[in-house]
């Protein structure tokens, strides 16, 4: 058994380049406030670089490649968890100033800051 | 009430198998993976948002015990739309299937998933004994 089956690889054996991998929906907080948007996602065990955010029409996803090359020499004794990428979508009401959008990776956790654009965002109208 | 509670967690672990759903998702018992790497014994779970401070590491008598909390900042005039990440106290034993020599042991913390490195007590060298 070996890291593979963790993967939960269902290619032939001489097959390496691609293979099948569990996908996992990340648990995440999403807040808001006049200004905007905050979003946490848990992703443990990936690196910033493989952490992809894209927004298009609204439409928010984020996704994230696991990278299986530290499990190379290590022999599975005993599994509980299961390892694979991360991908979830969401669907955005407000408006977002798309180019104020911040991400961050710390600690297996994704931080994005979306900005709401000035239109969407609540303002005050004096009474004369 | 309390104890009903948790014996619904704990029915809730033994039917959502490897899917974290409700109890598991504050994860207050993370799961762990257990590897063997030639002499040494690694162990890997997944501790997403947690700072290393916060993460403490017990072997005692053959048994690794990882414990700690997850504590996130109060969001100051905000609402929530999605609360899914839980947080709170965790704790977690393991009894190693093969002796384990505490003093030498390694734990890192990198991209929030915590590996423990311990390497196997030597072998205690067998012994002839002769019939008198």
């Amino acid at each position: 058994m070996l890291f593979k089956d963790l993967m939960k690889k269902n290619k032939s054996e001489n097959n390496k380049s691609t293979y099948e991998c569990q996908i996992f929906e990340p648990g995440v907080d999403i807040f808001e406030n006049q200004s905007e948007i905050i979003l946490y996602a848990d992703i443990p065990g990936i690196d910033k670089k493989n952490v992809n955010v894209t927004l298009e029409n609204s439409l928010l996803k984020i996704d994230a490649k696991v990278d299986s090359d530290e499990y190379g020499n290590l022999k599975p004794l005993y599994t509980e968890y299961q390892i694979g990428h991360y991908h979830r979508e969401f669907k955005i009401g407000e408006s977002i100033d798309r180019d104020s959008i911040q991400a961050s990776v710390e600690n297996g956790v994704l931080t994005l800051k979306l900005k709401k654009s000035l239109e969407s965002q609540p303002r005050r109208i004096t009474v004369n | 009430m309390k104890d009903l509670l948790e014996l619904q967690k704990t029915i809730d672990y033994f039917f959502n198998d490897g899917q974290e759903k409700n109890a598991f998702s504050a994860r207050r018992f993370p799961y762990l993976n257990l590897f063997e790497n030639g002499n040494t014994l690694v162990v890997k779970t997944e501790l997403p948002g947690i700072d290393k401070k916060d993460i403490k590491i017990d072997i005692e008598n053959n048994v690794l015990t990882i414990s700690g909390a997850r504590h996130f900042e109060r969001q100051a005039d905000s609402n929530y739309h999605r609360k899914e990440r839980g947080e709170g106290e965790f704790k977690r034993s393991l009894e190693f299937p093969i002796k384990v020599d505490p003093e030498k042991c390694k734990a890192t913390l990198t991209n929030g998933v915590l590996t423990v490195e311990i390497e196997k007590a030597a072998e205690v060298s067998g012994k002839q004994i002769t019939v008198l």
